[in-house]
């Protein structure tokens, strides 16, 4: 299939396989003339090798997604060299990525080249140094940057020298390199903020004939293809997207020949395709991939064409439907154009257009949406490549990935579900004090330790709309933070006689010179509109008042999204404060509390807080 | 195929088609480093759909060299 055709076919989303030098360069050349992007990112590559023809793949990629990539290279082979130099990695410029790209071949050659000349004793010491290498790089990275770091793993051998026989004992060729890969995988997770970089899984996604190059290798250094360069840098990118906080929460779907083969309403419930038979079997497959991503706390929604009572009959009635109804927290199902339903399921589920996926198997719906509201990123139903799997659509470009996942992903989807039957309960009682009385809340309020820090980072990575200053922070810089005397930082969680929501809140206080100076507050959108804030504010005064302080300071810095709280310090008894000319941010308001002065309690309906 | 390889010289060595002739070369061109060689050789063959071997890629560091390389291989 022509490039052009796949890219149709996959409205607004990329395939890696597709992008080629000669196209991205220029494109690259006029964005970055013209990029006014709000979000940047700083990546450092520390490499063994050639890592250079990598750059203007994931430049372009950067730039497509509105982020301004600054990348800066190291020295050729010489990590630790960079790792103690002041000039690469200093306090004062921090980078927000730091990628550790090492190839086997130039950390120990012969292990590569020579394998079966080497003892056994010879290759487990070898492999042990090259472990004690790794372990060693990332302890110097986390303590000498707040950055996230990305390690690369290796490759295994295309053909081992033991051909056939490579299985018959567990150190041989292909099973050392497993081996050293799932050592990394421990040593990288024994501390936050280091990921692995999996460039055996992508070597076995592509294939390790298309991914090596042995012309670039020897000539230049470089192990790899245009084809895997290019993937690559994809798969950086999603990375990229997590920590920028640009990941997607909700799917909407269409139905007809979406999540069934043929049209509901014409073919009626007994001739739609779903179910374990070909061709019903494909759409079926579909399904349950979407099931896992409503375990990993992804919204779902529904927009059709279509009479209502049709399509809820297939989800109630169909046997062979692996999805039903109460996966999905809001279904449009009418005859009203998608562009005005995604809008609406947006408003009722309180998130930006920006954080959702729409697919459609009808082209001219696609280019509506991707013409009127082009936030939204947009899939054609079908397969990407001929012989692909229909599932692989959802995945291939990492929309939905996250860094981490939780308890709280995991039971996101019942959450969501409460709050929707929480809204019911509110519009049976009139008098809103009433109704928040009537929820019994409970709410905890402690500082961040390890086992929050990663719920912590993505509260911050994830939160718009009530978010004051719009502040992203790694897992890495949370533990700076919580590990720093001069700065605390506090989780809320809440729960209510519908269920428990989790940690939701968040808020960071750094004490300088007496005043204590909020750099972060911030409240999840489920639990918008239940005065909690009031409580988390509160504590945060009280907490301030603690530690000695004699004013309190709160910033508003406007985005596109949270308007709804730029007057939220005024609502708090706090007082417009000068604005210090040094403030680099246009717009930025803010606004301050005297201790000196009483700060009235939280309202009255909650059943419990309890503050540790 | 001169005209295409000229566009592809200037994006990647970033200069304007007007400055690429016949006389071009890794000597003359300030931004043709190995670096650049390597994204120009990478560009060439997909432009052109065609693959290059290593001791190609080591002698293509001339206007003239490039092209006797591709019309062969075109052809």
């Amino acid at each position: 299939m022509e490039p052009e055709m796949r890219e149709k076919q996959a409205a607004n989303m990329l395939f890696p396989g597709d992008l080629k030098l000669q196209k991205i360069l220029p494109l690259i050349h006029s964005m970055k003339k013209e990029s006014r992007n709000e979000l940047s990112i700083r990546i450092l590559f520390l490499r063994n090798y050639t890592t250079e023809p990598i750059i203007p793949f994931l430049e372009y990629l950067c730039y497509k997604n509105g982020i301004t990539p600054l990348i800066t290279t190291g020295t050729y082979n010489g990590i630790f060299q960079d790792i103690f130099a002041e000039e690469i990695l200093n306090r004062n410029i921090d980078y927000d990525l730091i990628i550790v790209s090492q190839i086997l071949d130039h950390l120990n050659d012969e292990l590569c080249t020579q394998y079966i000349s080497l003892t056994e004793i010879e290759r487990k010491k070898k492999v042990d140094s090259i472990l004690l290498n790794c372990n060693n790089i990332i302890k110097e990275l986390v303590q000498r940057s707040k950055g996230t770091i990305l390690f690369h793993n290796f490759s295994s051998p295309t053909f081992p020298f033991f051909g056939i026989c490579d299985n018959s004992l567990p150190c041989l060729q292909c099973n050392t390199i497993r081996k050293l890969n799932s050592d990394l995988i421990q040593i990288v997770n024994s501390h936050s903020g280091v990921y692995i970089f999996d460039i055996e899984k992508l070597q076995s996604t592509i294939g390790s004939l298309s991914m090596f190059d042995s012309r670039m290798y020897y000539l230049y250094k470089n192990p790899y293809s245009q084809t895997a360069l290019a993937w690559i840098a994809s798969e950086y990118l999603k990375f990229i997207l997590t920590l920028k906080g640009k990941t997607k929460k909700c799917l909407i779907l269409d139905c007809d020949n979406t999540l069934w083969g043929g049209i509901i309403g014409e073919d009626g419930l007994a001739n739609i395709e779903i179910g374990e038979e070909y061709p019903g079997i494909k759409y079926l497959d579909f399904q349950k991939s979407i099931l896992n991503l409503y375990n990993k706390g992804i919204m779902l929604a529904i927009a059709s064409k279509n009479n209502e009572e049709d399509v809820i009959e297939v989800f109630e009635r169909h046997p062979g439907m692996a999805l039903k109804k109460e996966h999905f927290l809001v279904m449009k199902i009418n005859w009203n154009d998608k562009v005005t339903n995604i809008k609406e399921i947006a408003s009722e589920l309180n998130i930006g257009l920006e954080s959702i996926v729409f697919i459609d198997d009808n082209i001219h719906e696609i280019s509506q949406v991707t013409y009127q509201i082009p936030e939204v990123v947009t899939l054609l139903a079908g397969d990407i490549l001929e012989g692909t799997f229909f599932r692989d659509l959802l995945f291939i470009s990492g929309l939905f990935d996250t860094l981490t996942y939780s308890h709280e992903d995991r039971e996101r989807n019942k959450m969501y579900a409460s709050d929707i039957m929480r809204d019911k309960s509110r519009t049976s009682i009139t008098n809103l004090d009433e109704y928040l009385n009537s929820l019994e809340m409970e709410i905890n309020i402690k500082n961040v330790d390890e086992l929050i820090i990663p719920r912590a980072s993505q509260l911050t990575q994830k939160t718009n709309q009530f978010n004051l200053t719009t502040k992203r922070y790694s897992e890495s810089e949370i533990r700076y933070f919580m590990n720093s005397s001069d700065i605390i930082i506090r989780t809320m969680s809440v729960s209510d006689k519908f269920g428990s929501q989790g940690i939701v809140g968040l808020y960071i206080l750094k004490i300088i010179e007496k005043i204590g100076i909020i750099d972060t507050f911030l409240l999840s959108c489920r639990v918008i509109g239940r005065a909690i804030e009031d409580v988390l504010l509160w504590d945060c005064i009280e907490t301030a008042r603690l530690n000695g302080c004699t004013k309190v300071r709160g910033t508003y810095i406007p985005t596109k999204k949270n308007s709804q709280v730029s007057d939220f310090y005024l609502r708090h008894s706090f007082h417009d404060s000068e604005r210090n000319d040094n403030a680099n941010i246009e717009n930025e308001r803010r606004f301050e509390f005297d201790l000196k002065n009483i700060y009235p309690n939280y309202p009255g309906f909650f059943k419990k807080v309890v503050r540790c | 195929m001169q005209d295409k390889l000229i566009q592809i010289m200037a994006v990647v060595f970033e200069m304007p088609v007007t400055e690429i002739s016949d006389n071009s070369s890794m000597d003359t061109v300030e931004n043709w480093d190995s670096l650049k060689h390597i994204q120009l050789m990478f560009a060439l063959e997909s432009e052109f759909g065609i693959l290059l071997q290593a001791d190609e890629m080591v002698e293509m560091t001339n206007f003239k060299a490039i092209v006797k390389t591709i019309s062969e291989k075109i052809k």
